[in-house]
């Protein structure tokens, strides 16, 4: 079936209600007076973020549940709040089974460094193809070796970061906006400069996207394998956008940049605090959701990005539940 | 361990179609929601009689029950009839669970699909085929490993796909 993005953002006040077996948005003014109506065609809509104070009853979380739509709750000031989790006989997301299998695959330690290193290799393979996609000369070899002979998770993740090193040197020569787009060392929280908050915007929107195929999933997005799931709450996520975020984001960075679609023009400084204007958000956004929605050919099928990110994450059930062989996923 | 008073029509179903698919779902690893043919289930589900929803057996989903000249008859709406193995065994379930627990005298069931229909008789051979296959059920899910994943023709359409392939 073709899909289009199917992810729904709220961000107004106001009640969301059922009504004929359809979900309709009343729009609230400063007063809790109705001022406009909107339509979701349940059918089409997978998840909704609710970023805004909205009113909701149970028989339209139940109806909700049927349908298996995640909501996305957010505080005013967006930071995450929780999920409506669906639970009724026809939703996923429930089965003691799978969380065992992937408690038991965490604990042993050949089994874990096993997933991390092919997730790594995936991730090392992605980013050199990429590299190659732009004329870049790339040697991964040693890097793949040193992976080979790594045991432990802290080894695996040593071999990743200094490939990550070299791997961040290579894109001052694919970007070609070298005065205000030069790389010279990865900074987080807040990113020092413009190449680095642009970054750090495409992954963020990358786990999301991971986050919410997890969810479909039976796996429980909190245990992780190459990631340490002990000090954050979700951590699997971040494994699986380790495979996506060359394919995904770096090409979209690199495109937007050598196409000039963003300029130094649309990053706006506030407190040393580096941050995209509305305007360059939008233009981001709809470049990502086309993105996503892009089919590419994988097992015989037509898939969305989307579809190949859960498929992905079923490949990882499988391993996690049958001991079958798991290989990264290999963007030719 | 899993009982074979937790045995759903959907699983009699899938466990004639395809053994692992059937351990996989009473694990309740379930299969892609989005994928086009369950949408089209799930839609036809909706023909299911509203008054049904509160009926005292918890494991009897089937979508019409409805009495005829000294007899019930239980309906099963499918999508298509080209497993009606599969359907046969869903509704000979049913007729052996409405048999032997609410003690109905004469039960038949029909399976429909647009404008063909045929009937399944509850027939003491029936019923003692279903009492077996409900044994080897029991015996299937609660082995440790679902059965190895073989391909068949069937697999190209399946919304497990994506996981076994």
């Amino acid at each position: 079936m073709q899909k289009n993005d199917r992810t729904h953002f709220i961000l107004n006040p106001g009640r969301l209600r059922r009504q004929d077996n359809n979900i309709y948005f009343d729009k609230y003014d400063d007063e809790m007076s109705v001022v406009a109506t909107k339509i979701l065609p349940i059918n089409a809509v997978d998840e909704i973020y609710i970023l805004a104070k909205v009113d909701m009853d149970s028989y339209t979380m139940a109806f909700l549940a049927d349908n298996n739509v995640l909501l996305h709750i957010f505080s005013p000031y967006q930071s995450f709040r929780g999920n409506f989790f669906p639970n009724t006989s026809n939703s996923v997301n429930k089965s003691g089974f799978v969380l065992l299998q992937q408690l038991r695959s965490f604990d042993d330690e050949i089994k874990r460094s096993y997933i991390a290193r092919e997730i790594t290799r995936a991730h090392i393979l992605n980013d050199a193809l990429n590299c190659k996609r732009h004329g870049v000369k790339f040697d991964t070899n040693p890097h793949i070796s040193a992976l080979e002979v790594a045991k432990t998770i802290p080894e695996i993740m040593a071999v990743e970061g200094s490939f990550q090193k070299l791997y961040y040197e290579k894109w001052n020569e694919i970007i070609s906006d070298q005065k205000s787009f030069k790389f010279t060392v990865r900074s987080k929280r807040p990113p020092a400069d413009k190449i680095n908050s642009f970054i750090s915007y495409v992954n963020t929107r990358i786990y999301n996207v991971c986050l919410s195929e997890i969810y479909k999933t039976e796996l429980d997005p909190r245990i992780g394998f190459l990631h340490e799931p002990n000090y954050r709450s979700l951590s699997l996520h971040l494994d699986l956008a380790e495979i996506f975020k060359p394919i995904l984001g770096d090409t979209l960075i690199f495109s937007m940049l050598n196409k000039k679609e963003i300029t130094a023009k649309d990053f706006e400084t506030n407190a040393g605090r580096i941050k995209f204007t509305n305007d360059a958000v939008q233009k981001i956004e709809m470049k990502m959701i086309s993105k996503l929605t892009d089919q590419i050919e994988a097992g015989g099928q037509k898939l969305t990005w989307r579809q190949i990110i859960r498929r992905e994450a079923n490949r990882l059930k499988k391993c996690i539940c049958e001991n079958a062989p798991y290989e990264g996923f290999v963007y030719q | 361990m899993f009982d074979q008073d937790e045995v759903t029509g959907t699983l009699v179903n899938y466990y004639t179609t395809c053994k692992r698919e059937a351990w996989l779902y009473a694990h309740h690893i379930y299969p892609d929601q989005e994928d086009e043919n369950m949408a089209l289930g799930r839609t036809i589900a909706e023909i299911k009689e509203q008054n049904l929803q509160d009926f005292a057996f918890a494991n009897l989903k089937f979508d019409k029950l409805s009495k005829e000249r000294g007899h019930y008859l239980v309906t099963e709406y499918k999508k298509s009839l080209k497993n009606p193995e599969a359907g046969k065994m869903q509704l000979l379930f049913y007729l052996y669970l409405l048999k032997i627990g609410l003690r109905l005298k004469e039960v038949k069931g029909r399976l429909i699909s647009g404008k063909s229909a045929f009937l399944v008789d509850a027939s003491e051979e029936n019923l003692n085929m279903i009492k077996e296959i409900l044994i080897d059920i029991e015996k299937l899910v609660n082995m440790p490993t679902a059965p190895k994943f073989e391909y068949k023709k069937i697999c190209d359409n399946c919304a497990y796909r994506n996981y076994c392939m």
